[in-house]
């Protein structure tokens, strides 16, 4: 048990998630990865039909990724960080895609991850993106509930 | 003392979480209990539309219910037995009901830290990747949950 990885949407779940890490990263002597995914626009399907782009759409991934970042700040902001190495790690992609990309390419021991982000959708039991993870993940998975 | 929950069905998944629950178990220095659940289907479906079961249906239940525990002891035995839990504390249970439900209840009453639980047993619908039971147990559990896969 050397590396946890966390991957952080904002929610209640996700700081609940990541208390909940940096116990057990205290308790293993492991160090965590604090994971964001953006969802990056699309841009080619405007190329496509001749449309032009508008100069500040192409901006809008790097004001995304800077806003993400800020929002993983905050909730690291919240969260005592003392005696535990971290990391942090804003990525644009599809959210559950990356995640697990992350996680097997990182070798990493464990992921833990909140039950329920912003998607409220009560026929599922868990989260989708949660639900994809625990479903392919090639670590162990730990849920924490909200 | 952490408490971790690890429930089994015999399964390869469920030998994985237990493997893995014996080593995070020495790591944080927790008591763990293993458990497994034997179902029977009850005879109440029947007598509901007024049907008269026979007595020697319902003995014969008994006595099914009676080797299943039997038979779930020893899976379980053999099961840990196969783990390397050298300096741990091991608690062993069997419980008659259905399994998620007799899960998440003991863990609320017991009070566990953790469950650590296999990703799949022995259901074969690939439909679904994630098994009925730890589906379950995922969203009514009081605690994390650890997802093991094979």
């Amino acid at each position: 048990m050397k590396k946890i990885l966390v991957p952080v949407d904002g929610s209640t779940a996700s700081q609940k998630a990541a208390t909940k890490a940096m116990e057990i990263a205290r308790q293993f002597g492991a160090s965590i990865t604090f994971i964001t995914v953006i969802l990056e626009p699309d841009l080619s399907k405007y190329n496509k039909f001749g449309v032009l782009i508008d100069p500040d759409m192409k901006k809008l991934k790097e004001k995304l990724k800077e806003n993400e970042k800020k929002m993983l700040d905050s909730v690291l902001n919240s969260l005592d960080l003392s005696d535990v190495q971290t990391t942090e790690k804003v990525i644009a992609g599809v959210a559950y895609e990356e995640i697990l990309k992350e996680a097997e390419e990182g070798n990493y021991d464990m992921i833990v991850i909140g039950q329920r982000g912003f998607t409220k959708v009560k026929r599922f039991f868990l989260g989708s993106v949660a639900y994809r993870v625990v479903s392919d993940a090639v670590c162990p998975v730990l849920v924490v509930h909200e | 003392m952490k408490k971790i929950l690890i429930p089994v069905d015999g399964s390869q998944a469920s030998k994985k979480a237990a493997e893995k629950a014996a080593e995070i178990g020495k790591l944080i220095d927790a008591e763990l209990t293993f458990i497994t659940v034997a179902n029977l289907p009850t005879e109440d479906k029947y007598s509901y539309f007024g049907m008269t079961v026979e007595n020697a249906f319902i003995a014969n239940r008994k006595n099914m219910l009676k080797q299943l525990i039997i038979e779930e002891g020893r899976m379980l035995d053999i099961l840990v037995r196969n783990i390397d839990t050298e300096n741990l504390r091991i608690n062993k249970k069997i419980i008659v009901g259905v399994p998620a439900e007799e899960i998440v209840k003991l863990a609320a009453e017991e009070k566990y830290d953790f469950i650590v639980i296999g990703r799949r047993g022995f259901s074969k619908v690939e439909r679904f990747f994630v098994g009925s039971v730890t589906q379950k147990v995922i969203s009514a559990s009081p605690c994390p949950v650890m997802v093991v896969n094979t």
